[in-house]
């Protein structure tokens, strides 16, 4: 469950850089651009949370 | 006391770090990233374009000014903090002694308190984007409306109350935003850059073609707005070199680097300099660039309206976030060298004072609009002390005086570095007020450290001799 969540971790990062450069490219309009980002911004925090900070009490 | 209840009482901070307890390369890598990726990022680049600085300008003199600044930390630092390995406070009361470290310590809980008010104020400019009230101008000092005065209360009362209960919470949400706020903050240039494009007409395919864009229509130079000072390649340079100078050359990072395996490891502070003081600043830079593009009179530098219109609710989340996990460090930290002065006081009385301050000083947008030369001003009164260290630590022995004089002979106010840091900062203010532009405020801390530097070997030469 941990690793799922640390790749949809990654994957919102993404997706937080992608949403620009698709705008940049003029692949996507800047309403769709904000929306992309609100969506990756609810996803890293919510998926994140459940892996980050974690790691350090392992060790 | 063992190890384990060093660490439980903080972290050495009477004793040097043991050489176990060190870390690597790595461990500072993050922390400097996450630590100057911050709210007040959102208010320099924006007060650069007011400043009116062109595009070599600003690039060139960042990249410089920011190399500078490391060299500063790796060379002044951390070779300083990797052999003594103590905290600032403890190397500056073994040589200034007890008294005299409370006046530094007071200087600064109140330049910190002034700096956690303007990243309140950064917050509060995202409550305006949801309720409808005048929010300040680029040139307003005073509060400008009720409506204003309630949203800086809202934010630093929240962030006072979460600094005083719950510190190791927003540690934590500090920790999980930072690589998220980092790319948050390249988006907000490469957002700025595409609306550029558009509006513009210009054709970008190239580096060359992407660099005419900066020069002609983003960096364009020229005057600069009503009431901000010039900013020319000597502005920028010395501006990104200072803005961090209480830690470098000031030697706060001495109770940070103290924990390094090697003193190379300060070249870790290059990723904050590049990603917060180099990207970030130039990306805030553009979108308010852009603001100024598309309506010339709406000269108001607001982070909240400025990340809204480019990124939507996720940039005013990074702009909320951004001022309240650099606000909350920055409370903590004022609160912790007040404390020292008032030791009977509890920790959570001294936060939310410390934090009600903070807030008050947010009410204030005259802060955070004169943030440039606020941030220079900060550095100047802390570094005459990092001076004292440096000299202390590498030339008292070549000179046959003693180091750690305060230590040595019990006393509680070393008269050679008080006057030195005193007298070092009565000189840089009659340098300043003397009108000659090589010595404005973003300047004068450069002769300032020689200045103290030399008052400090030449007191002690004097008082050591007597004694």
């Amino acid at each position: 469950m941990k690793k799922i969540m640390e790749i949809i971790s990654y994957l919102s990062l993404v997706l937080i850089v992608l949403s620009p450069i698709l705008f940049y490219s003029s692949k996507i309009d800047l309403d769709m651009n904000k929306l992309l980002m609100t969506i990756a911004t609810v996803t890293w925090f919510a998926s994140a949370l459940c892996w980050m900070g974690h790691e350090k009490k392992a060790e | 006391m063992s190890e384990e209840q060093q660490e439980k009482h903080g972290e050495f901070e009477r004793e040097p770090v043991p050489e176990s307890k060190t870390r690597g390369l790595k461990a500072f890598v993050g922390m400097y990233a996450g630590e100057h990726c911050a709210g007040t990022e959102l208010m320099i680049g924006p007060l650069f374009v007011a400043a009116g600085v062109s595009a070599f300008d600003v690039v060139v003199g960042l990249f410089v000014g920011n190399l500078l600044a490391v060299l500063s930390w790796m060379f002044l630092c951390a070779p300083i903090a990797v052999r003594a390995r103590m905290t600032l406070y403890y190397q500056l009361e073994k040589i200034c002694g007890r008294n005299l470290v409370t006046l530094y310590n007071l200087a600064n809980g109140v330049m910190f308190c002034f700096l956690a008010g303007s990243m309140i104020t950064v917050s509060a400019t995202a409550v305006g984007v949801w309720f409808d009230f005048p929010m300040p101008k680029l040139t307003d000092i005073y509060p400008n409306s009720v409506g204003w005065v309630l949203a800086v209360l809202a934010v630093g009362g929240l962030i006072t109350f979460v600094a005083a209960w719950g510190y190791d919470m927003v540690s934590k949400v500090a920790n999980i935003a930072a690589p998220w706020m980092v790319l948050v903050f390249l988006g907000f240039g490469i957002i700025g850059m595409r609306q550029f494009i558009e509006v513009t007409g210009t054709e970008v395919n190239s580096l060359s073609s992407m660099w005419a864009l900066c020069k002609e229509s983003i960096f364009t130079g020229g005057e600069p707005l009503e009431g901000q000072v010039k900013f020319t390649f000597w502005h920028v340079t010395f501006f990104a070199w200072f803005a961090n100078m209480a830690m470098h050359v000031g030697m706060s990072d001495l109770s940070v680097l103290r924990f390094a395996k090697k003193s190379w490891h300060g070249v870790a502070s290059a990723s904050g300099m590049y990603v917060g003081h180099f990207m970030a600043w130039i990306a805030a830079a553009i979108l308010y660039s852009l603001q100024l593009h598309l309506d010339p009179s709406n000269t108001d530098v607001l982070p909240g309206p400025l990340a809204y219109r480019a990124a939507g609710v996720a940039g005013l989340v990074c702009v909320i976030i951004a001022g309240w996990t650099t606000a909350n460090p920055t409370i903590y930290r004022a609160g912790l060298a007040f404390q020292a002065i008032m030791p009977k006081k509890s920790r959570f009385a001294v936060t939310i004072g410390t934090g009600l301050l903070a807030t008050l000083a947010g009410m204030f947008p005259g802060v955070a609009m004169k943030l440039l030369g606020f941030v220079a001003l900060y550095g100047l009164i802390l570094m005459p002390m990092g001076a004292v260290v440096f000299t202390d630590f590498w030339i008292f022995p070549k000179l046959g005086l003693k180091q750690y004089y305060a230590e040595h002979r019990k006393l509680g106010f070393n008269l050679a570095a008080g006057v030195a840091w005193i007298a070092t900062l009565l000189i840089c203010v009659a340098l300043v007020k003397s009108g000659n532009p090589i010595f404005q405020l973003y300047f004068v801390a450069l002769p300032g450290w020689f200045i103290a530097s030399a008052l400090y070997i030449g007191i002690s030469k004097l008082t050591q001799k007597e004694a």
